[in-house]
């Protein structure tokens, strides 16, 4: 086996946030989310105080602050396009900028050229998302001054003070809350994290659903995806060497050429399924009985007091959104 | 040149310290050439294959298949390389997906461009070459035995009809029976085409039979490029590279050490350790 596919993020340092038992990271993520979307709207001190935990996080697991940038990268579009939303949307508060815009049939032939060629490109290019940013910026400045052709449609983009910072309020949310489930799957290995997603479910089982199948179908899952990402990659390249290739073919070669992919992949995935269920009775796995642990999940001193902090915090916004005293 | 390797460097990872291909140069010739590929697991024999039909791609020296170089280029086109060097994976019973023989035997001509009627036959041909009946041609491969599904998948390779055929560890997994006999089948096809044969095996017994040429991989290092022979005649050779004697061969060395049996040229075959038993005994006389 290589182990060179892990799956999740999972990333092997010695440090503190990785010594912190899974649980308590898990129960504090959740409580930092329920706490973030409890912030009043557009406190940005408490969400500075929110921020700070994440960033904790990060200094004290060993790993370099690019691979948590990675994780905002994915979701950037998102969060350029909640904020452009908030921009257009949001008409309270003082007017801060008014950009006349001013639609021909010139500049928008541009702009949705400039916008194909963007995506036709995308695959070769280096800073994707800035180059989209930079794009965005460069049709409204076009929209702004119509150089030819007769106006279809015109508008004034205003900008008002409350769309800015709330849409900036909001921005910063996403952002804690991606970093701080980041900080959780980057030093948390998968399979302690479904221990300790079957430990926090545990009152499930009084209402007789045996969480510890589902916890075992997850870990079954997980531990599946690198070998059967091993598998695909077997099978494609098996089938490379028969002249399916996915790059240098016609589309209509290609769907046919799928079905030499996923056949091979059913079969597999179905021999895989039956050897393991063989081999885990042969073991005496019973679905549903109580099991034993082979590593005892044990509460630390650093466990408590970094829960404990957590549940300070949650418990003073919770009284203050009560109005016991003012936030 | 067929196959020509100038001091091909691979790594999987690109921060990894270790290279799974360092420095290897050796060339292999379009026909009439029958290559073994040994090596102890991990030794990097399968990374060296997929580099000659340009699975991989090497991170430093150069491969030239076919006079083509094989390098990371948006115009180099693979697909005219595999037409040329046909690649059998290890179990390769499990690319097979369609609903007969014929169909799966007839995927790899249909993608190179062939028509309906000339990858049937090729796929014939290619099936009779290998083996397989003809009257398993119209059956689902699905319900074959372990050992005919591995001739159909090699049949799937074999009908493309390239001019090298590289299989990586065709025997694993079968019977002594089922070994031979697609050993002498492969032995067959090469003398019938001409084609060259590359294989990667861990069996010496399969290697002192068949083997011409031998090429021994040690941690992505290629140790030894010559004939079979010298290789187990060199025993430090063969403890550094972690590779055994053959059976016959062991047989003669400990008839040897019990002074039962006395030989110039160590024995490697049945045939040969018969042959030295016998000339010992009429020495006797
Ligand atoms: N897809 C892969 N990703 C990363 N490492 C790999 C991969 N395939 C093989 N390796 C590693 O490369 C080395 C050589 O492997 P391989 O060529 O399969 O050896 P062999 O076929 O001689 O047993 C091994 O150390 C193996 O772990
Ligand atoms: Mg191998």
């Amino acid at each position: 086996m290589n182990d060179s596919i892990v799956f999740g993020q999972y990333i092997y340092r010695n440090s503190f946030m990785h010594k912190l038992d899974a649980r308590v990271k898990l129960i504090s993520l959740v409580l930092m989310m329920i706490g973030v979307f409890l912030i009043p709207k557009d406190h940005f001190i408490l969400l500075g105080i929110a921020f700070l935990i994440p960033i904790l996080a990060i200094l004290f697991s060993k790993i370099s602050l690019f691979k948590y940038l990675k994780s905002l990268k994915q979701i950037a579009f998102v969060m350029l396009f909640s904020f452009v939303f908030q921009l257009i949307g949001n008409h309270n508060g003082e007017l801060l900028l008014k950009l006349p815009i001013q639609f021909t049939v010139v500049n928008i032939a541009i702009v949705v050229l400039a916008l194909i060629i963007y995506f036709i490109v995308r695959k070769y290019l280096p800073f994707k998302f800035l180059i989209f940013v930079l794009l965005l910026i460069g049709a409204t400045y076009l929209f702004r001054y119509p150089i030819y052709g007769h106006i279809i449609h015109s508008f004034d983009f205003l900008i008002y003070q409350e769309g800015v910072i709330h849409g900036l309020f909001l921005i910063g949310r996403v952002f804690v809350i991606i970093l701080a489930s980041t900080s959780l799957t980057l030093t948390t290995k998968p399979t302690d994290l479904t221990n300790a997603l079957e430990w926090l479910l545990q009152p499930l089982e009084w209402i007789k659903i045996k969480t510890s199948i589902f916890a075992m179908m997850i870990s079954i899952a997980l531990r599946s995806i690198p070998t059967l990402f091993n598998e695909t990659n077997r099978i494609l390249k098996a089938q490379a060497s028969r002249g399916a290739d996915f790059n240098e073919s016609s589309l209509k070669e290609q769907i046919g050429q799928m079905v030499s992919l996923l056949v091979p992949m059913f079969v597999i995935s179905i021999k895989k399924a039956e050897d393991l269920a063989d081999a885990m009775e042969a073991r005496g796995y019973i679905p549903g009985e109580k099991r034993t642990r082979l590593v005892k999940m044990t509460f630390k001193v650093s466990d408590y007091m970094v829960l404990g902090a957590i549940l300070l915090l949650f418990v003073l916004l919770i009284l203050g959104k009560c109005g016991v005293y003012a936030l | 040149m067929g196959i020509d390797f100038q001091n091909v460097d691979f790594k999987y990872a690109k921060k990894a310290t270790t290279k799974q291909l360092d420095q290897v140069s050796f060339s292999i010739q379009e026909k009439d050439e029958f290559v073994m590929i040994l090596g102890q697991t991990g030794s990097g024999k399968s990374t060296m294959v997929q580099h000659m039909n340009g699975l991989l791609l090497a991170s430093g020296g150069q491969v030239r298949i076919f006079d083509q170089n094989i390098i990371r280029s948006k115009k180099l086109k693979l697909k005219p390389i595999r037409r040329h060097v046909g690649l059998v994976f290890q179990f390769p019973e499990y690319q097979i997906f369609e609903s007969t023989v014929l169909k799966d035997v007839m995927f790899g001509p249909k993608n190179f461009g062939k028509t309906k009627e000339e990858a049937e036959q090729l796929a014939k041909d290619a099936c009779q070459l290998i083996g397989i009946p003809s009257d398993l041609l119209e059956r689902s491969p699905f319900n074959l035995s372990g050992g005919q599904m591995r001739r159909v998948a090699i049949a799937g390779s074999l009908a493309i009809d390239p001019d090298i055929l590289i299989l990586d560890e065709p025997t694993v997994g079968l019977d002594p029976k089922g070994k031979d006999e697609l050993m002498d089948l492969l032995v067959d096809i090469q003398q019938k085409t001409h084609k060259t044969i590359i294989m990667i095996t861990h069996d010496m017994d399969i290697v002192a039979n068949y083997a011409k040429r031998v090429l021994v991989m040690n941690h992505g290092k290629l140790v030894y490029d010559g004939t079979v022979q010298e290789l187990f005649e060199n025993e430090s050779h063969l403890k550094q590279y972690n590779l055994d004697l053959p059976t016959s061969a062991l047989l003669a060395k400990g008839l040897k050490e019990k002074g039962l049996l006395d030989y110039q040229r160590l024995p490697l075959t049945k045939s040969q350790l018969y042959t030295a038993i016998v000339r010992g005994g009429e020495d006797n006389e």
